[in-house]
C-alpha cells in the first residue's frame, strides 16, 4: 500500500504523469468501444422487464429451491383450477421458488396461494401488479431524468460557472447511463423499480466524481493565464493525475458496499430489489470514475482549447520553452510555499506544482534555494514535456 | 482557522452531547429497534389507483376523504393495526404490517357509491341470446318464496318484494329471464310494470327479448341541440316521466337519446360488473348482476343522505338483506317517490358503483326513510356491502393498483441478507481503509462509527416521530452511504497528504488541506443530495427508501466531516503518534512518499511560521 501512496506523491508531483486529457481521441475511442459493445446488449438481449413493467403476479414460494420443487409448485399452480396462462417457474437465491403468472385477479391469486401452500410451501409471498403500474413507474423515471439532468446543467453551470464543462460533464453522464443500460441488458437481471431507481441514481454518482475532478481542474487552472510553466492542458492533465488516487481510492470505498449488496442479493435472495439496485449502481459507478477522468475532463479540456485566451497561452508557453533554460521561474514558485499556504488558499497549488521538483529531486536534496532551484527545475520537468509537446499547437488549430 | 487550537475539543465535546441528547430521547421513545417495513416484516400492502367519474377532478381534498373512509373499512375489518396514506396526488396505500390479508383486497377500494334512481326502461334482457337454456322450473319455486315474502305488510314490503325477483335469479339464475315471455312473469308478482306500456316511449321490446331480436323502432336521429338536457330534471319531472313513460315536452330529445342507446346496448358478461360512467346527475344505462339492462333516471338520493346502513336477516327469510337509515332530505325525498310511485307498478332502482343492486317496485309509500337492499346476499356479502356503506361512499372510484403480500420467510430473508450486505460492505470498507490509510484508517473507522450512531439515532426517532419505515432499498440506501460517507474522509486525507507533500508540516497541512477539502466536499454531498431529493421525489413508493437514506446519510455525513473528522485530526496532529508521522500512523514521510524530511518539518525553502511547532 505504501508503493501506492509513492506512487501517488509521483503523480502529484508529476513525476509521473498518464497523459488523460493529451490522448483523449484514444479515450474517446475506447469508451466509444465500450458504448457500442454495451449497446448491442440492448439489441441483442434486451432488456428483460420485471412483474412491475409486465403486468401479473408473483409468488414468491418459501421451499427448498430444487428442481423437483420446481416441479411440485408448477404443477401446483397449473391444478390451482385457475387459469395462471403459461406460468414461469424459476429458483431464487438460497430458500425460494418464483412464480410468474399472467394477470389474475385477487380471488384468483388467493386460490393459487393456498394452493401452493397446501403442497409443503412454508408461506407464500404474493405481488400482485396492475397493468397501468409499470407505465407510471416509467413516466414518472422519465420525468425524474429529464428534471435531473435540468438540475445537473444549472448545478454544474453555478458551479463551475463554465458551460462547456457542463456540456462535458452531461456528456459523461449519458455515457455512464448508457454503459449501465446496456451491461443491465447483458446481465439479463430483471428490470425492476429498483434497477430503475438504479440507473438514476448514477446520475447523481457520476456526477460526484466529475465535480471533484472538475474541482481540480479549476483550481490548477486558475492564474494560467499568468503562469506559464504549464499550458492549460498541461494543467488540467495534472489536476487529473493529482486527482488519480483519490478517484481511484473513493471509487473502491463506494464500490465495496455495493459488491457486498450485489453479491448477498444474487447469493441469498436472487431476487428482489438488493441485486438490480447493486448491479445498476456498480456497473454505473465504474463507469463514472473513468468517464471522470477519461471523458469529462478530457472532453471539457478539448472545448476549453477552442478558447482564443487558450490558444494564446499556450503559444506562450511554447515560446518559453523555445528559449530554453531562460528566465522560467514564476517568482510565485517559491514565496508563498508553504509559508503562507493556509493564509492565502488561492495560488499554493500551481505554485506548489513549480517548487516541487527541486525538493523532490534526490541529486540535491536541499540545494540553496535561488539559484539551484530554478537552474535544476527546467531539467526534470522538460523531458515529460518534450513528450508532450506540440500537442496544444495541434490540438489548438 | 485561526482559532483551532481551541476548536476542535469543543467541536467534538458539543457533537458528543448532540449525540448523547438523541440518545436520551431515543430512550424516552422507549423503542430501540427500528420499524421495519413490510418487506422486513411481512404483511400486506394494497395500492389503489384513483380515477374520477366527474369533471372535477381528483381533488387532494376527495383524495384525503376516500383516504379517511379506506383507513375506517380496513380497521373495520378487523386488522391488528394497519396505516394508510395517499400518494402523490392519485393513489392511496393501505399497509398492514405482519397480515397477509389478500381478503380484504377487494373490499376497501370499492366505490360503494350508493344512489337511488328511477326506473325509466326495463328491466330487459341485455345480453345477445345464444346459449342460455330456457330452464322453465327455476323461477318458479324462487318466484313462490318472493310472493311469500311480498304478502308481509309495512313499509320495506315493496322493496322486499321488489328483490324477490332479484333473490330468486340470484339463486336460480341464469335461465331465468329466458322463459319465452318469462321476462314479465319473472317479476311479475312484483311488477305489474310489464303488462302495462313499457316506460319508455316505445325502443325497448319491454319483455325479456333481446335487444337483437327486437324490431326497435328507431327514435328521431336529430342530436338534442335544442332541448333540455336530462341533467336539469327536477325530481318531479323525473318521477313524471317515470309514471307515465313520456318526458315533459323539452326533454323530448334528449330522452329520445337515451332510449336509442338503451336499446343498443349490451351487458357484459355474466359476473362482470357494467363499465359504466355512474354520474350523478345524467341518466344512467347499466344492468344487474342478472344481465338485465335498466334505463335510470339521474339520481333521486344520494348515498351521502344514508346515516346508516346495516346487515340483517328479515322475518322469515333466509336471506341476507342490508337496511338503510336515510337523513332529513333524504327521508322527504324518499317519500315523495315512493307516495309517487305506488301502484303505478313503476319502479326504482338502488344503484351500487353503478350496478343496480334491486330495483324494486313500491306497494305502499315509505315515510320513514327506512329502506332496504336485498340481493341474494349471504350475511357475508351483506355484512361486507353494510360495511362499506356505513363507512361512506368513496368520492372517487379505485382500481387496485398493486396488491404485495410479504409471508414472514421471505420478510425474514430479505432481512437477514440486507442485515449481511451491511457488515460484509462496512467491514470491506473498515480494512481497505486501515490497510491504505493505516493510522488514519482508524479516524474513518471512528468517523463510520460515528455516523452509523447518529443514522441509528434519527432512523430510529424519525420511527416513532413520523412513522418513518426502514425498508429493503432503505438499508441499501444506508449500505450504498457506506462508501459515500467514506469518500469524503479520503477527499480530507488525499488533501491533507497533498498539502504535505507540497512541503507544510503536518499540523498546517491538517488546516489548509481542510479549507480546500472543505469546498470539494460540500460540491459533492450537494450532488448527492440533490440526486436524492429528486430520486425521492420521482422514486414510486418501495424504492422510496433508498433515496432517502441516501439523502439522510449524506446529511449526516457532512456533520461528521465538519464535527468529528476534522477536529479529531486536529487533535491527533498534535500527537505523537501521528504528529510525529510514526510509521503506522499513515502519516510519516515513506507512506506518503516524500523524502528527504520529516513530516513535522517545513519543506526546505519555505518559511516556518513561529510558534507552529
Amino acid at each position: 500500500m505504501s508503493r501506492m501512496s509513492t506512487f501517488g506523491q509521483h503523480l502529484y508531483t508529476g513525476r509521473v504523469s498518464f497523459d488523460f486529457v493529451g490522448r483523449r481521441m484514444l479515450w474517446y475511442s475506447v469508451s466509444a468501444l465500450i458504448v457500442v459493445a454495451a449497446a448491442t446488449g440492448l439489441f441483442f438481449r434486451e432488456l428483460n422487464p420485471g412483474i412491475e413493467f409486465k403486468g401479473g403476479v408473483e409468488f414468491t414460494v418459501t421451499i427448498s429451491p430444487t428442481e423437483a420443487n420446481v416441479e411440485v409448485v408448477r404443477d401446483a399452480v397449473l391444478e390451482s383450477g385457475v387459469d395462471a396462462g403459461d406460468p414461469i417457474v424459476t429458483t431464487s437465491g438460497s430458500d425460494a421458488v418464483v412464480v410468474q403468472t399472467q394477470p389474475l385477479d385477487q380471488d384468483e391469486a388467493n386460490q393459487v396461494t393456498s394452493e401452493l401452500e397446501a403442497v409443503g410451501a412454508n408461506d407464500v409471498s404474493q405481488e400482485r401488479i396492475g397493468p397501468t403500474f409499470g407505465a407510471q413507474i416509467l413516466n414518472k423515471a422519465l420525468l425524474g431524468l429529464g428534471v435531473f439532468l435540468g438540475l445537473v446543467v444549472l448545478f454544474i453551470w453555478a458551479y463551475f460557472r463554465e458551460w462547456k464543462m457542463s456540456v462535458a460533464a452531461i456528456v459523461a453522464l449519458l455515457h455512464d447511463v448508457l454503459i449501465t443500460v446496456g451491461i443491465y441488458a447483458w446481465s439479463g437481471f430483471e428490470v425492476s423499480p429498483a434497477t430503475v431507481t438504479g440507473f438514476l441514481t448514477i446520475l447523481g454518482f457520476s456526477l460526484y466524481d466529475t465535480v471533484v475532478v472538475f474541482d481540480k481542474v479549476r483550481e490548477n487552472t486558475r492564474s494560467y493565464t499568468t503562469n506559464l510553466s504549464r499550458t492549460y492542458e498541461e494543467q488540467a492533465n495534472l489536476a487529473v493525475n493529482q486527482t488519480l488516487v483519490r478517484s481511484i481510492n473513493t471509487t473502491v470505498t463506494a464500490l465495496l458496499p455495493v459488491l457486498a449488496l450485489l453479491i448477498v442479493g444474487t447469493v441469498v435472495l436472487g431476487t428482489g430489489p438488493l441485486k438490480d439496485l447493486a448491479l445498476a449502481l456498480f456497473v454505473g459507478m465504474a463507469a463514472g470514475a473513468y468517464s471522470s477522468i477519461f471523458i469529462a475532463t478530457p472532453l471539457a479540456v478539448h472545448l476549453k482549447l477552442r478558447e482564443p485566451a487558450v490558444k494564446a497561452q499556450a503559444a506562450r508557453v511554447a515560446a518559453r520553452r523555445g528559449r530554453a533554460g531562460a528566465p522560467a521561474t514564476p517568482p510565485p514558485g517559491v514565496e508563498p510555499d508553504g509559508a503562507d499556504g493556509a493564509a492565502s488558499p488561492v495560488e499554493p497549488v500551481t505554485t506548489g506544482v513549480g517548487s516541487a521538483p527541486p525538493r523532490r529531486d534526490q541529486a540535491a536534496p536541499r540545494t540553496p534555494r535561488p539559484a539551484g532551484a530554478t537552474g535544476r527545475r527546467t531539467q526534470p520537468q522538460n523531458k515529460p514535456r518534450s513528450q508532450r509537446r506540440g500537442q496544444p499547437g495541434r490540438s489548438g488549430r | 482557522m485561526a482559532t483551532n487550537q481551541t476548536r476542535p475539543g469543543r467541536t467534538l465535546a458539543i457533537l458528543g452531547i448532540v449525540a448523547a441528547l438523541l440518545l436520551g430521547l431515543v430512550a424516552l421513545g422507549g423503542e430501540w429497534s427500528p420499524r421495519l417495513g413490510l418487506d422486513l416484516q411481512g404483511g400486506t400492502r394494497i395500492t389503489l389507483q384513483a380515477a374520477t367519474t366527474d369533471s372535477e377532478g381528483i381533488t387532494s381534498e376527495k383524495l384525503a376523504q376516500a383516504q379517511e373512509i379506506i383507513s375506517a373499512r380496513v380497521n373495520g375489518s378487523g386488522v391488528a393495526s394497519s396505516e394508510t396514506s395517499t400518494r402523490g396526488a392519485d393513489q392511496i396505500i393501505v399497509e398492514i404490517p405482519g397480515e397477509r390479508r389478500g381478503d380484504i383486497v377487494d373490499q376497501v377500494g370499492r366505490t360503494a357509491q350508493l344512489r337511488f334512481r328511477l326506473v325509466w326502461a326495463g328491466p330487459v334482457q341485455g345480453q345477445p341470446l345464444p346459449e342460455q337454456q330456457p330452464g322453465g322450473g327455476g323461477q318458479d319455486g324462487q318466484n313462490g318464496q318472493g310472493g311469500g315474502q311480498d304478502g308481509q305488510g309495512g313499509g320495506q314490503d315493496g322493496q322486499g318484494g321488489g328483490q324477490n325477483g332479484q333473490d330468486g335469479q340470484g339463486g336460480g339464475a341464469p335461465d331465468l329471464p329466458q322463459t319465452g315471455g318469462g321476462g314479465n312473469s319473472v317479476f311479475g308478482a312484483d311488477l305489474p310494470a310489464d303488462t302495462g306500456p313499457t316506460p319508455a316511449d316505445d325502443p325497448t321490446p319491454g319483455n325479456g327479448s333481446s335487444p337483437a331480436n327486437g324490431p326497435t323502432p328507431d327514435p328521431p336521429e336529430t342530436p338534442a341541440d335544442d332541448g333540455a338536457p336530462l341533467a336539469d330534471m327536477t325530481v318531479q319531472e323525473m318521477l313524471q316521466t317515470t309514471t307515465t313513460g313520456t318526458p315533459p315536452q323539452q326533454y323530448a330529445e334528449a330522452y329520445a337519446q337515451q332510449s336509442q342507446q338503451f336499446a343498443a346496448y349490451t351487458c357484459p358478461d355474466e359476473g362482470t360488473s357494467a363499465e359504466v360512467a355512474d354520474e350523478a346527475a345524467q341518466p344512467l344505462i347499466t344492468c344487474d348482476s342478472d344481465g338485465l339492462k335498466y334505463l335510470l333516471s339521474p339520481a333521486v338520493i344520494e348515498g351521502t343522505s344514508l346515516t346508516d346502513a346495516s346487515a340483517g336477516l328479515p322475518q322469515a327469510s333466509p336471506n341476507w338483506v342490508v337496511n338503510l337509515e336515510l337523513d332529513g332530505a333524504g327521508t322527504d325525498v324518499f317519500d315523495d317517490v315512493t307516495t309517487e310511485l305506488v301502484s303505478t307498478g313503476r319502479l326504482f332502482a338502488i344503484v351500487l358503483d353503478g350496478q343496480v343492486l334491486s330495483a324494486p317496485e313500491v306497494t305502499s309509500p315509505i315515510t320513514n326513510g327506512q329502506a332496504q337492499i336485498s340481493g341474494g346476499f349471504t350475511q357475508e356479502t351483506a355484512t361486507d356491502l353494510s360495511t362499506s356503506l356505513q363507512y361512506g361512499a368513496l368520492p372517487l372510484t379505485f382500481t387496485v393498483n398493486g396488491v404485495t403480500l410479504a409471508g414472514p420467510s421471505l420478510a425474514g430473508s430479505q432481512l437477514a441478507a440486507g442485515i449481511l450486505a451491511g457488515i460484509v460492505g462496512l467491514a470491506l470498507v473498515v480494512v481497505y481503509c486501515l490497510l491504505y490509510y493505516r493510522g488514519l484508517g482508524i479516524v474513518v473507522v471512528a468517523s463510520l462509527g460515528v455516523a452509523a450512531l447518529l443514522t441509528y439515532e434519527i432512523v430510529i426517532l424519525l420511527a416513532t416521530g413520523v412513522g418513518f419505515t426502514l425498508t429493503l432499498p432503505g438499508i441499501a440506501g444506508l449500505i450504498v452511504a457506506v462508501g459515500i460517507t467514506a469518500d469524503s474522509f479520503i477527499i480530507f486525507f488525499e488533501r491533507l497528504r497533498d498539502e504535505v507533500r507540497e512541503g507544510k508540516s503536518l499540523r498546517l497541512a491538517v488546516e489548509a488541506g481542510w479549507k480546500r477539502a472543505r469546498a470539494t466536499i460540500l460540491a459533492a454531498d450537494a450532488v448527492s443530495l440533490l440526486a436524492a431529493v429528486v430520486l425521492y421525489t420521482f422514486a414510486i413508493d418501495e424504492i422510496r427508501g433508498f433515496a432517502f437514506a441516501l439523502g439522510l446519510t449524506t446529511v449526516i455525513d457532512v456533520v461528521v466531516v465538519f464535527c468529528f473528522t476534522k477536529p479529531l485530526v486536529t487533535v491527533l496532529a498534535r500527537t505523537t503518534f501521528f504528529g510525529q508521522g510514526h510509521k503506522l500512523s499513515g502519516l510519516d514521510a515513506a507512506h506518503l512518499g516524500i523524502e528527504g524530511r520529516k513530516v513535522t518539518e517545513l519543506a526546505h525553502g519555505a518559511r516556518r511560521p513561529q510558534g507552529v511547532i
